[in-house]
């Protein structure tokens, strides 16, 4: 292997794959980073098992400067290369193998660094012929965010800290529960000729990471295979590791009907959430009480000590039967921010039974939270 | 270059190899095996040996089968030799347990001298080892059964690995084997003479031979093996006895004891595993052994 590029250029691709290299973890070699040369690209790969991120080179790219001379690959330790080439002093740099050593040249400057076959380097799937799915990066990162908030974090039920990933036909959707909220998004795909059935559990840590990848990108490829969920970003793509096993079915969960509904503003309701929340998170159980009755909602909170708050909510619209019903009011607050400033409606059938919150006028469960109630007597 | 595990596992365990290798082609390998015997290394050896016939037997598999850098085999050992295994290195697999495959269809994981591990890092495994998120292998190596938790022995297939090989340890010469084996049957035999000298020969004598671990665990695999001869000795062949050449000693033990004593006395120098858990001297424990069964062949 031996090639020229231009230093700029190629730390910022160095800088994309270093976010999935860790130096904490099991397996030795993926504290290095991979580095391939094929005739016309160049390939960087890192990994911590979890997720790799793979990004490559093209010589045709009039930035980067790439010039091949020799085709070939390495793997050397991540941090001591990635050091090494910020700190290298001009403008481009040289990388020129000698059997498992590394010459790098810079100007006056020169290293040798020892690596290690790219052999032992582990193999990410072949995904050329994998059915696939391009969805745009924003409608990504709209399902990430709605949906990652209400997976679990406890390792008690390992399969819960996943995001429960389906491709079906046109649609995406995608589920997390911690077994005490839901969240459910759905985006149809307009103009896609795909017909993909796929349905994976993907480690909602993956999602977290990949939705900080997504700024700024403009469309994303989906490919899900037996072992890994891949997600093509142009240059750069994303894999992420599943999860085993199956996950709970979670459709039977969400109410079909209510008999109580609550329209409001979601920043209203956060608001108003948020200063409920400060007695609240002072007492022993940390639960907030809307009482709904005679077409007026108010919100209270208490804690033995220190004292309590009341509030009547300036809500849109309130029907159906009276209720009282308490609820973690942390749960609520992270399942309006999704709504950022839109009309919400709640809908409860009694204070034992789950409630969902979706945006004002839509049926079809499309962006849905689902609460569990908090049970006071 | 050549990968020594492999060699190493097909000489040592010739049977069992044959055995695992059938029951892979055959599909019927179960989930969780713990495999018992001595030495370490060795059977560390074969552990791999089964890892690299599940994720592909070939030259770069292998290579990184050693190396640790495999993506779905999971080799813990203790950090040092002789310590015990870490309840961080037993958590630090938890996501490796619910994550699919990387490259082959299986994971395997091998854990090695489970029989150090600490209640609470059992008790995090129990959980994967009871219901495997997805296609798995695991294996855990122990050299003595009696010390792992019975939690673990019950949910396991339990394999009997026994090699005569004595994998080049330096302080595991052959002299050394011949010396310490003789000393050894000799202070068994002035034991069950009720001899007052053998409560003398465990520090002259013996102590001086068993300086390392490894050692002791020779010495005390030894010790179970004549009791075990003992016992049985008239209801196998010959042949399935580990020193047919002391038959003549073990029918002189039946003449004089009743079958009945014989069991206590075997039963007492068992119970040593678990004074060895709590730190008590070898030179006290076998000292006990001595009064013990003196105490018991007397009455």
């Amino acid at each position: 292997m031996h090639f020229s590029i231009n230093r700029q250029n190629f730390i910022k691709s160095l800088n994309a794959v270093s976010r999935a290299i860790s130096s904490r973890t099991t397996i030795p070699i993926l504290t290095n980073i991979k580095i391939e040369v094929s005739d016309t690209q160049l390939t960087l790969t890192g990994s911590n098992a979890d997720i790799s991120i793979q990004t490559r080179i093209l010589d045709s790219d009039t930035t980067a400067e790439l010039i091949i001379k020799e085709t070939g690959g390495i793997t050397l330790p991540a941090t001591f290369f990635s050091n090494i080439i910020k700190r290298l002093p001009a403008d481009t740099f040289e990388l020129k193998l000698e059997g498992l050593r590394a010459a790098i040249t810079s100007g006056a400057s020169s290293f040798t660094i020892n690596g290690q076959d790219i052999q032992n380097y582990p193999q990410l799937p072949e995904v050329e012929d994998a059915e696939s799915l391009s969805v745009s990066a924003a409608q990504l990162t709209d399902i990430i965010s709605q949906t990652i908030i209400s997976a679990s974090t406890q390792e008690s039920r390992p399969i819960l800290t996943g995001v429960h990933f389906q491709l079906t036909g046109d649609s995406v959707k995608s589920v997390t529960t911690d077994s005490h909220r839901l969240s459910q998004r759905i985006v149809t795909l307009t103009g896609a000729d795909a017909q993909v059935n796929a349905d994976v559990i993907v480690p909602a840590k993956s999602f977290k990471e990949l939705g900080a990848m997504l700024e700024g990108q403009d469309r994303v490829v989906i490919k899900l295979t037996a072992n890994q969920a891949v997600f093509d970003l142009g240059n750069t793509t994303f894999y992420s590791r599943l999860l085993e096993g199956n996950y709970p079915e979670t459709d039977r969960l969400i109410p079909t009907e209510s008999t109580t509904e609550l329209m409001i503003n979601a920043m209203t309701l956060l608001g108003a959430i948020d200063r409920a929340a400060l007695l609240s998170h002072e007492s022993r159980n940390n639960v907030v009480q809307l009482t709904m009755k005679d077409n007026t909602a108010v919100l209270s909170g208490m804690s033995q000590e220190i004292g309590q708050v009341k509030e009547a909510l300036d809500a849109k619209k309130v029907e159906g039967d009276d209720l009282e019903i308490s609820f973690n009011p942390d749960y609520v607050r992270d399942a309006l921010r999704v709504f950022h400033d839109k009309e919400v409606e709640l809908q409860f059938t009694s204070n034992l039974r789950p409630f969902t919150i979706t945006p004002a006028g839509e049926t079809d469960n499309k962006q849905l939270q689902l609460i569990t109630p908090v049970r006071t007597f | 270059m050549t990968v020594e595990f492999i060699e190493n596992a097909r000489q040592s365990y010739p049977k069992q190899v044959g055995q695992f290798l059938n029951l892979i082609t055959e599909e019927k390998l179960s989930h969780l095996y713990l495999l018992v015997g001595f030495p370490q290394d060795l059977k560390l050896d074969f552990a791999r040996f089964l890892a690299w016939q599940i994720v592909g037997n070939d030259h770069r598999n292998a290579q990184r089968i050693v190396d640790g850098d495999h993506p779905d085999v999971h080799i813990v050992t203790p950090m040092t030799p002789g310590t015990a295994l870490k309840v961080a290195q037993i958590r630090a697999l938890t996501p490796e347990f619910v994550t699919r495959a990387t490259e082959s269809s299986r994971k395997v994981f091998v854990l090695d001298a489970v029989e150090t591990m600490t209640t609470s890092a059992a008790n995090s495994l129990l959980k994967f080892i009871e219901e495997p998120a997805g296609p798995q292998l695991i294996l855990m190596l122990t050299n003595n059964l009696n010390d792992v938790l019975p939690t673990i022995q019950s949910r396991a297939q339990i394999v009997h690995l026994q090699s005569e090989q004595h994998s080049g340890l330096p302080e595991i010469t052959n002299d050394w084997l011949q010396q310490a084996q003789g000393i050894t049957f000799k202070w068994v035999e002035l034991m069950m003479q009720r001899q007052i000298e053998a409560f003398a020969y465990v520090q002259a004598k013996l102590l001086p031979l068993i300086e390392t671990v490894t050692q002791q665990q020779l010495f005390f695999r030894w010790l179970h093996e004549v009791i075990r001869d003992m016992m049985i000795y008239d209801y196998i062949s010959t042949e399935d006895l580990k020193y047919p050449k002391l038959v003549g000693f073990y029918k002189s033990l039946r003449r004089s004891y009743t079958i009945d004593k014989l069991v206590r006395v075997s039963d007492n120098i068992l119970a040593d595993d678990k004074l060895r858990k709590v730190n008590i001297s070898l030179q006290s424990r076998l000292e006990k052994i001595v009064l013990d069964t003196s105490i018991i062949l007397g009455e």
